[in-house]
């Protein structure tokens, strides 16, 4: 039947041929489902802006946080908060010892660790400094100097500095055997306790040196977790400090605890009064020495064990001890690396 | 359009993503462009986060020195338990002197080293160092060193003077029986060591005395190994004929002695 009109106004009426057909389509269906879809898409949307929300924030931290330089070589100024910067001497090098160990150790690092550039005024004993100044390296007596620099953003900041040595062998990465010539290796971190706990002894680091009376005091001791730590305030908004840490192998055991034998005293590191006082940089570094004598001497110690008495009364004996504590060192370490971080 | 410029194929490219881009619904436009912008975040924030998050930890690495090693060795740098101070002929040992070698390597060209000899003295006999070279069989050798698992022989010579050796323990010089032996001295008023080592009669033991005789710094000659030799002897400034013939009674001839020899580093 032609019921065609010309009619516009008829358009909206659904007439159907089809007799079965319901004049009307369920309505509430069809909203339903397309409330369904506008608020599945809804969810997907608002999804999507909050996460671009988050990494706006995160862009906008990194960017007001960082506002110098990244890079190695000595450039390295290196924002660390928001309160300081920590950079390092100009004109730094990567240490001889880099290319083929460090960056091998650094590869394997799970994180971004800057290098600690040095200069021939603050290295390591990795630096070749040129006209007979060349260094290859520390043995028992080896001492120096390594820096970096602190700029506080506020007129005050107190930082705390956290240090760690870790000791490496280099092996033949088939045999685990060392190396010779041009075969592949690879740097491998000690896992021996003892040598461990040797580094933490024998290799002292403090924060203070006088060149005149050639004595070192400010000790940073290594706790029971291998940290060595000290705390220390910046003042003055943008000027540029440099916090010196000086590093030394001592020799000998009687460069510790002051021993007066028939064949003369060696020096101590540490100034040792005559009557040395609870609170003296000598009882400091003696106490050390007495809470853990682990790290300093051959043998089964636990604290207590070793009085200051003990070894100036058998001093043979504990020296002995302490210089076959070095000679495993020479034997059983190859590198070892220095670690600063602040903690604040 | 009349009087428009050939579009290029980049601007025609542009202008149909614009089309496409306006013919979506809205709920997809915001899909988009919310697509577009975190690919964009995500290029710039995977470096600023990394760097960001591991910035304030720095390392240096330095090297540890090998320790000098000082090895002691005998003849042709063989294992130490090849020397032996074997058949020693007092007679011969008297006349002539009886030379053993042994080697030391210090590893090092420019180090400094000292050698000790601690030893009894049950047998009255000298001790003396010397350095030595090896020498062919011809060059009238002191010591004929057989080498181990092998008929070969090494022959060396001393050259030089005797090395000096200081006594480190010469206070008890003063107590030798007539023999020139040492005897064991038990406490500042001289008395004998009484308890353990007298024998029934009252006459000292002397066991196991030792005398210990240091040399003073030894240069390393080679980069390998310095020979030196060892000469086993009597008492030269005793009429020697006498003062052996004295001692080579057959209750001596069974006495046994224990001789250290050891090398240390000189720390400079």
């Amino acid at each position: 039947m032609n019921n065609q009109t010309n009619n516009d106004s008829d358009k909206n009426l659904s007439w159907s041929e089809n007799p079965e057909d319901t004049p009307f389509v369920n309505k509430e269906e069809q909203d339903d489902d397309e409330k369904q879809g506008a608020f599945t898409k809804l969810i997907k949307t608002s999804a999507m802006v909050i996460l671009a929300l988050v990494l706006l924030i995160f862009v906008g931290i990194a960017w007001f946080t960082m506002n110098e330089n990244v890079g190695t070589n000595g450039m390295g100024v290196k924002t660390v908060a928001d309160k300081y910067t920590i950079s390092l001497p100009a004109g730094g090098v990567n240490g001889k010892y880099y290319d083929a160990i460090h960056s091998k150790i650094q590869q394997g690092e799970e994180e971004e660790i800057l290098v600690w550039t040095v200069t021939s005024d603050s290295h390591f004993n990795n630096i070749d400094a040129g006209s007979g100044a060349n260094y290859d390296g520390i043995e028992p007596g080896s001492s120096g100097v390594i820096s970096f620099l602190v700029t506080p953003k506020v007129d005050e900041v107190t930082i705390t500095f956290d240090f760690q040595t870790f000791g490496y062998i280099v092996v033949n990465s088939e045999s685990g055997s060392s190396p010779s010539g041009t075969v592949d290796y690879t740097v491998r971190e000690i896992d021996n306790n003892r040598l461990k706990d040797y580094l933490n002894g024998h290799l002292l680091l403090f924060e203070n040196y006088n060149k005149n009376t050639q004595k070192y005091s400010g000790l940073i001791p290594a706790n029971d977790e291998m940290k060595r730590e000290f705390t220390r305030t910046f003042t003055g908004e943008g000027v540029a400090t440099q916090v010196d840490i000086y590093w030394i192998w001592p020799k000998n055991l009687s460069n510790l605890v002051y021993v007066e034998d028939g064949s003369g005293t060696q020096p101590t590191i540490v100034e040792h009064p005559e009557h040395p006082s609870s609170g003296s940089e000598y009882q400091k570094l003696v106490n050390h020495i007495t809470t853990f004598p682990s790290f300093f001497l051959q043998g089964n110690w636990s604290s207590g064990d070793v009085s200051e008495q003990m070894i100036q009364n058998n001093y043979t004996t504990y020296g002995g001890y302490y210089d076959g504590a070095d000679n495993d060192i020479g034997s059983g370490i190859e590198y070892v690396l220095l670690r600063m971080w602040t903690v604040n | 359009m009349d009087g428009k410029l050939e579009e290029t194929d980049l601007e025609k490219g542009i202008s149909q993503l614009f089309e496409k881009f306006k013919k979506l619904k809205p709920s997809q436009k915001v899909e988009c462009i919310a697509a577009t912008v975190l690919s964009l975040f995500l290029l710039i924030i995977v470096p600023a986060y990394a760097w960001f998050a591991s910035i304030n930890k720095m390392e240096t690495l330095t090297k540890v020195k090998t320790p000098p090693a000082l090895d002691i060795r005998a003849g042709r740098h063989e294992a130490i338990k090849n020397f032996e101070l074997k058949n020693v002929d007092i007679g011969e040992a008297a006349a002539n002197g009886k030379c053993y070698v042994f080697c030391v390597k210090s590893g090092n060209i420019e180090s400094k080293y000292k050698i000790q000899l601690a030893h009894t003295t049950n047998i009255p006999l000298k001790y003396k160092l010397y350095r030595a070279v090896e020498v062919s069989s011809t060059d009238s050798p002191d010591v004929d060193y057989q080498l181990e698992n092998s008929d070969e022989h090494a022959y060396y010579k001393k050259t030089g003077p005797e090395i000096v050796m200081t006594e480190l323990n010469a206070e008890n010089d003063t107590k030798k029986d007539e023999h020139g032996r040492r005897l064991a001295i038990f406490d500042k008023n001289d008395d004998y060591y009484k308890r353990a080592y007298n024998t029934a009669d009252g006459t000292p033991e002397i066991y196991a005395v030792a005398k210990y005789s240091q040399s003073d710094s030894i240069q390393t000659l080679s980069a390998e190994y310095d020979f030196f030799i060892l000469e086993l002897g009597w008492d030269g400034t005793e009429p020697d004929v006498t003062h052996f013939s004295k001692w080579n009674k057959k209750e001596n001839n069974k006495e046994t002695d224990i001789i250290y020899i050891s090398a240390s580093k000189v720390r400079e």
